[in-house]
């Protein structure tokens, strides 16, 4: 009988999935990452998954499954499983009970290809429009990385009014994101 | 679009909800999907939204190089017991080395696309002064990195950001003797896998020696250029980042939608928040190598020019996409003396896909290939769009 080729002993086969893994990697990471996000509460934890999870896949490519459609699944659950482990050890209670986590996690879809660039580049004009008060405060949290605390002694408000502009701000970037794409957009 | 709880979501996202506040935004995540698909919405928006910022004009009054140091200052307060610093350092260089053996392939097979890992502002996690993949050689004027002073002889540690203040400075790459000079007002940084050098801003003059088993990139917030053997300069300013290739071959590759162009000698490619910036009439916005069948891509988008490995090419066969503009409605392919058909229906394909099966099966053979495709307004071939497109396929052993 003959046995088949291992991927390991065929360049060929070997070098295709080399190329599969960067394609599930790419396709998928804003998917990776924003269901870590969604666990971890922490976006530099859900980075960290995401970077775990693609040393898994790099180390075995082929046990990525064949079919794209199962793909997704298969990814969240290891994201699931990664985003835990990764939370308990920075000491991180899961900021949502585990069966939201799973009710959550089965809208973190493949999506589209460019699911990602898309979405950056919606976001990208959607931060153009804001006011200036606004952009400042955003691009302290999420570009300077501050605390809030810093955010409100340089714009001089308090604390909690930085915080209710943050979440002014992200309804309303949320909002103008999905009339820019559609609600059904992104990669869920 | 908007759902009543979404107070609650962004709440969340702030980490700034009550026990009675997280009980509440639960139940709603329990009971309505269309809550549910909301939040998931939301944790996407938040993962691209500090990229989104990179490429998002910049306000007038500050400077990116303030605001990456005192990134660079947060994310060392963020992990103060250290506990957790092995852990992305760690999984990184392990991707990091995954993407060099890709590079390395992807020196005769440069189809192979690149994943986004190492993004522009990645903050320096290992900030230690004594050793580094670049030296400072020499400089005529005020060099920093995260925010020290930077003189002569000093190694740049991996992740630090190195400001040009006045003057130039000419750095060494230190595995290879490879060049880089930085102007005035340059800041960049040395990614964690130090096999990167990303130009937040300012122009950079790089000479890179021939390399055989590290290759690294060097680019801007809108496009990595991943070298070898060459001398090139890089400017970001403006929104864009401007590539211009004085000596041998640089793949360039735009951050935003990861079309990438083989730029060679006396040429020049821009990127910017959108991708690679292609003429304004040109309707014909990319190739994408697929297999034969069109079941599946072989790589990412490209334009101009591009290369292929005729292994990668043996068990799946060829065919070649053309991404072009909704105004679209046919397009006249033609390739060499090989092929030439008039497309009527998108997808357009090099070798047509009607019901899915391309219509003639070519062989692949070493050798360079020129494409040309002109696409119409109409689907009979009539009505210009713009002027024809050139592609040039390398297939390489």
């Amino acid at each position: 009988m003959q046995s088949e080729p291992s991927p390991r002993s065929d360049p060929s086969a070997s070098a295709l999935l080399r190329v599969r893994l960067v394609q599930v990697l790419t396709r998928h990471q804003l998917m990776i990452t924003a269901y870590a996000r969604a666990i971890t509460g922490d976006a530099q934890l859900a980075e960290d998954v995401y970077q775990e999870v693609a040393v898994i896949l790099a180390q075995d490519p082929t046990r990525i499954p064949l079919p794209d459609d199962e793909v997704a699944v298969w990814l969240r659950s290891v994201t699931r499983r990664k985003a835990l482990e990764v939370g308990r050890q920075a000491r991180r209670t899961p900021r949502l009970a585990e069966d939201v986590i799973d009710l959550v996690g089965e809208q973190f879809g493949a999506g589209p290809s460019d699911g990602l660039a898309v979405l950056r580049e919606a976001m990208a004009s959607c931060l153009s429009s804001l006011p200036q008060d606004q952009r400042r405060i955003i691009d302290g949290r999420y570009r300077d990385d501050l605390t809030c605390e810093d955010i409100a002694s340089q714009v001089g408000r308090s604390v909690q009014g930085v915080y209710a502009v943050l979440k002014r701000v992200r309804v309303a970037l949320q909002d103008c994101v999905e009339r820019r794409l559609g609600p059904s957009s992104g990669a869920a | 679009m908007s759902h009543p709880a979404d107070p609650l979501m962004a709440a969340w996202l702030s980490d700034d909800l009550d026990a009675d506040g997280m009980r509440a935004l639960e139940d709603h995540l329990r009971k309505d999907p269309a809550a549910r698909a909301r939040f998931a919405r939301f944790c996407q928006s938040e993962v691209v939204l500090p990229q989104a910022l990179k490429v998002a004009p910049v306000r007038p009054g500050t400077t990116g190089i303030r605001r990456a140091v005192r990134s660079t200052r947060r994310m060392r307060v963020r992990r103060p017991d250290g506990r957790l610093n092995w852990v992305l350092p760690t999984a990184t260089a392990a991707l990091i080395g995954v993407v060099i053996i890709l590079s390395v392939v992807g020196r005769s097979g440069p189809m192979v696309p690149t994943p986004t890992i190492a993004t522009p502002a990645q903050a320096p996690r290992d900030l230690s002064p004594d050793q580094g993949p670049l030296e400072l050689l020499r400089s005529d004027g005020e060099v920093r990195y995260a925010g020290k002073p930077l003189t002569s002889g000093m190694q740049v540690p991996r992740g630090a950001l190195v400001e040009v203040l006045s003057g130039t400075a000419e750095l060494r790459w230190r595995s290879d003797g490879s060049l880089l000079t930085a102007a005035a007002g340059s800041a960049l940084r040395v990614d964690d896998g130090a096999t990167k050098v990303t130009v937040q801003q300012g122009r950079l003059d790089a000479h890179i020696t021939q390399q055989v088993g590290s290759p690294f990139s060097i680019g801007g917030p809108h496009a990595t250029a991943m070298v070898m053997g060459t001398r090139f300069s890089l400017q970001v300013a403006d929104g864009v980042t401007d590539l211009r290739v004085s000596e041998g071959r640089v793949r360039f590759t735009a951050v935003a939608d990861r079309t990438a162009m083989e730029v060679i000698a006396s040429e020049s490619a821009q990127a910017d928040s959108r991708g690679l910036r292609l003429p304004p009439d040109h309707h014909v916005r990319g190739f994408v190598p697929t297999a034969h069948d069109i079941t599946r891509d072989l790589g990412g988008r490209m334009i101009r020019r591009g290369t292929l490995r005729l292994g990668e090419l043996a068990s799946s066969g060829f065919n070649l996409r053309l991404e072009c503009s909704a105004e679209v409605h046919s397009v006249s392919i033609t390739m060499e003396d090989i092929e030439q058909r008039l497309e009527q229906v998108p997808a357009f394909h090099l070798f047509g896909d009607v019901k899915e099966q391309a219509s003639k099966k070519w062989n692949p053979r070493l050798g360079t290939f020129t494409i040309h495709a002109q696409p119409y307004r109409d689907v009979e071939g009539h009505q210009a769009l713009g002027p024809p497109v050139q592609f040039e396929l390398a297939i390489v052993p």
